[in-house]
This record gives C-alpha cells, sequence and structure tokens, in this order.
C-alpha cells in the first residue's frame, strides 16, 4: 500500500509581527509496511520553549507510531504513551537535546515546552489517532465523499485554555481514536487551521476539505507543501487568524 | 505566490465563539441633575449609543460579543433591561434615573445570568471566552447584604468565573466597589462614558479573538484617557 502526503506548519502573523518562531512542528514517517504515521504539535505560545518542545514531540511521536503495522490499538496507544512519557523525563531535566538556557536565564522547566498533539498512523487494517488538547483530525472515505471529525479539539472551559502534554494531567486528556480501512484520507491540523477546517456545526467544512484533497491529489509532495504553505500563509488566513497554521494531509494512492 | 494557491478552496472563519460581556448600569435618582447642561445618566446613554455603534461597526466582535444589560434603582429594585443579546442586534436601551443604588443584589443577577448563559453555551456546543461583568455606578450600595454579594464577586473571580470591572463616576464610593473586584476600581475622568464604551467595545472585539493558549493585553483606563485607577 502506498500513501500520498504532504505537510506544512506557517509561522502566524502574531509570531511574523513580534520576530517569534513558529512554534507548530509537524512529521510524516513513510513505514516499510504500507503504514505511515502523521503528526502535529503545536506549541504553547505562553511556553519560552515550546517551538522545541512541539518539536521534539513531533520527532517522538512519529517513531513510536511507525513501524507497527499488525499491532492493535491499544498497543499503539501505549506504544505513543510510552514517547510521551520518555520525553517529559528529558525534558524535566535537561540535557544537550533540549536547548539549554543561556547565561543568566533560568534552566527551562517542563512546561516551558508545553505543545498540544494531533496525531495518527494509517496502516492497511484501519487508522488510530492520538490526541491531546486542541487542532483536529478529519478522516474522509473519498470514495464516497464522506468526512467526520474523528478527533474534535479539547479546550478547557473557556475557548483559550487548552491541555498539553506537559501538564500533570496529560493521561486524562490524552484521547485515541480507530477507524476502519474504509478511510483512505486524512487531515491534521493545528488550532490555527480549525476554524478553517471545522465548520461551525462541528463537521468538517468541505468548502475547504474537498478542494483540498481534489488538488492535493494531482501534486507531488514538494509542490503541494508549497501550495499548502501558501494558502495557509495567504492574506485572507491572516485575516481570519493571528495564529501559526498547520496541516498534514494523506491519501492512499489509487491502487494502493 | 498568489498563482500557488489551492484554486476555489473556501478560506472563512466558522468559529462560533462568544465573549458574554455584562453592564450593571446605575439607575438611581443621583446620576441626574435636572439643572444641569449635561448629567451622568445623560452621558450614559450617551455612550450606550456610541457602544452600539462601536459593536456593529466591528466585524468581529458584532459576531462574537454578546451583551445583558442589568439596571439597578427604584424602591432597591434590579431589572433585566436587556437580555442576552449579539452585538449585532444590541439596540442601545435608555436607563432612567430614580430611587435607589442596590448594587450587591444587581451583581448577584449578573453572576447567575452568567452561569445560566455558560450552560446554555456548553448545551449547544458553543466556546466562549471568561465573561465580563461591568459595574458602573456614582454611589454607595444601598441594599443591606451588599458587601456578601461583593465577596461572591471576588470569590467568582477566585474560580476563574468571570472578569469583574468596577468603574465609578466622582463621588462614588471606591473603597466599596473596590470590594466587588479582586482588581482595583477605576474612576471615571469627568463623564466620559464614550470614551470608556470605546475601549470596552475595542477591548472586548480583541479578547474574543482569543484562540487557546492565547491571552491579549488590553489597553488601560489610563491609556484610553477615560479613567484612572483608584488604588
Amino acid at each position: 500500500m502506498e500513501w500520498k502526503c504532504c505537510g506544512a506548519s506557517v509561522m502566524g502573523s502574531y509570531h511574523r509581527e513580534g520576530g517569534i518562531a513558529c512554534q507548530d512542528a509537524h512529521a510524516i514517517r513513510v513505514g516499510a509496511a504500507g503504514d505511515l504515521a502523521l503528526v502535529v504539535a503545536d506549541g504553547a505560545g505562553s511556553a519560552s520553549h515550546s517551538a522545541l518542545g512541539a518539536e521534539l514531540l513531533c520527532q517522538r511521536v512519529a517513531d513510536a507510531l511507525i513501524g507497527c503495522p499488525e499491532a492493535p490499538v491499544e498497543a499503539v496507544a501505549e506504544a505513543v504513551e510510552i514517547a510521551i512519557e520518555e520525553l517529559r523525563g528529558e525534558l524535566s531535566s535537561p540535557g544537550p537535546e533540549t536547548g539549554e538556557s543561556s547565561e543568566g536565564e533560568a534552566t527551562p522547566g517542563l512546561r516551558d515546552y508545553a505543545a498540544t498533539l494531533v496525531a495518527c498512523c494509517l496502516r492497511p487494517s484501519g487508522g488510530v489517532f492520538v490526541h491531546i488538547g486542541d487542532g483536529a483530525a478529519i478522516a474522509m472515505d473519498s470514495q464516497a465523499g464522506e468526512a467526520q471529525l474523528i478527533s474534535p479539539p479539547e479546550n478547557g472551559e473557556y475557548a483559550n485554555e487548552t491541555f498539553f502534554f506537559t501538564m500533570p494531567s496529560w493521561r486524562e486528556h490524552l484521547r485515541v481514536t480507530s477507524c476502519g480501512e474504509e478511510i483512505d484520507t486524512v487531515f491534521l491540523v493545528s488550532d490555527g487551521v480549525t476554524p478553517l477546517a471545522v465548520g461551525k456545526d462541528g463537521m468538517p467544512f468541505m468548502p475547504f476539505v474537498q478542494p483540498l484533497h481534489d488538488h492535493l491529489v494531482g501534486w507531488e509532495r514538494g509542490e503541494g507543501e508549497r501550495r499548502v504553505a501558501a494558502t495557509l500563509g495567504s492574506e485572507q488566513v491572516d485575516r481570519i487568524t493571528g495564529d501559526d497554521r498547520t496541516l498534514v494531509w494523506a491519501t492512499r494512492a489509487m491502487g494502493g | 505566490m498568489a498563482d500557488e494557491l489551492i484554486p476555489d478552496i473556501t478560506l472563512v472563519d466558522n468559529t462560533s465563539q462568544r465573549l458574554p460581556c455584562v453592564l450593571v448600569l446605575d439607575g438611581s435618582a443621583s446620576m441626574e441633575d435636572k439643572g444641569a447642561e449635561t448629567d451622568a445618566i445623560r452621558e450614559l446613554n450617551a455612550g450606550l449609543k456610541v457602544l452600539e455603534e462601536e459593536l456593529k461597526g466591528d466585524d468581529v466582535a458584532s459576531q462574537r460579543v454578546q451583551v445583558l444589560v442589568i439596571r439597578l434603582g427604584d424602591d432597591d429594585r434590579v431589572e433585566i433591561v436587556l437580555d442576552w443579546t449579539d452585538a449585532m442586534d444590541f439596540s442601545a436601551p435608555t436607563i432612567e434615573a430614580n430611587g435607589r443604588t442596590p448594587l450587591g443584589e444587581a451583581m448577584r443577577l449578573a453572576l447567575q445570568k452568567i452561569e445560566d448563559q455558560k450552560a446554555e453555551y456548553r448545551a449547544h456546543g458553543i466556546s466562549y471566552n471568561r465573561p465580563w461583568v461591568f459595574l458602573i455606578t456614582d454611589g454607595y450600595p444601598t441594599d443591606t447584604d451588599w458587601e456578601e454579594a461583593a465577596t461572591e464577586c471576588r470569590e467568582a473571580e477566585d474560580s476563574n468565573r468571570a472578569t469583574v470591572f468596577a468603574i465609578g463616576t466622582d463621588g462614588a464610593d471606591f473603597e466599596a466597589l473596590g470590594k466587588f473586584s479582586n482588581k482595583k476600581p477605576v474612576r471615571l475622568e469627568g463623564l466620559k462614558f464614550k470614551e470608556l464604551f470605546v475601549w470596552l467595545s475595542r477591548s472586548a472585539s480583541s479578547v474574543s479573538r482569543e484562540g487557546p493558549d492565547q491571552a491579549v493585553q488590553i489597553e488601560t483606563p489610563a491609556d484610553a484617557g477615560w479613567g484612572e485607577i483608584v488604588s
């Protein structure tokens, strides 16, 4: 089985104007056995090292999701939990990879790496989604033309509150969902893209989702990524959100 | 870059997010000074009309801010002058000046209406920002258990249920006002109700854009030119 995929993380206008790095990250891994791992992480604006936290979270979760095409859903979830627990441990006592503070700065703690997570692995038998906090995952049966919001955002009581892998209660907010083999297309988005991709009714917003899918199917990965980045970085999107924006898309290749 | 955009894609904001905002307005007799060229009640009412214009003229605020107006006055009476209304449909009510100043009961009603509205939002899957309550008065609370109500307001702030802004005109009892909020009260400069409501609308517009993990800083009353913090 082969997958066609692409992804882009684009800095939002708040960060462009403030000279701050993009705090969204994503990772895509293609497995040897027809499996695919997709990860989106959104670093918290309030956390000093969240861009690095998001990047590390993407890499570790992608590593955990790839290479187990036969594993049951519970085993996939457990592999992700172990990866997050290990990363939390490393970030609690920072070493070379975790961006030690320069002289005069306080040593960063775990919460300084705060990020949300939306990830999935797609295998011949179906998909598994893992999610902490906001952002969203959309699953589509492109043959039937049906899409569902398979993993919705989770916010706190107020719209400006969400959950991060660095929180003590992260396991309570780790949500695992699975889907069958009829799902051939997936979109993962960070919260900067959620207002575009999810409608007011809580369903995928098809005037966004469908043209994106139809268009990306026709392009190679590099060109698809350039177009996703150009679209997410456009003035129209700047008018809607100042936040960083990430979108990862994958579809099963025809005849795969 | 333009030719690289994905064609035929619809890029619109589907967020259905609300910022509930309660105005608790003093309609006591002392707000009126019939002999004067203008007075607090006339300026307050003119300010409410400015608020209507500002909210309706702001694309984001008009869709996201919801307003409820409570008047207090008469024989220690509290009334909802305008129940929850989307900012785009907000029509400035006229507040009458007559009677006493039951601030405690009015603030209790404000907190209750907020909790009721949150339950409505939750039932309909609508996300929301932390609600705002604006208490605006020229006097001193006249209801007997106002201090208990004031404590309930501070507790509501402590438990993150709402943000309370206590604002008084010259001559208001700022010590009493200060008990309704964990923030210091603000003295309205002159009768700058219009400037106050312009600030309110613009601040509400900014805050109603707050997405996850974003805290928007709002301008201080002094910077906005309508008031000073009473310490």
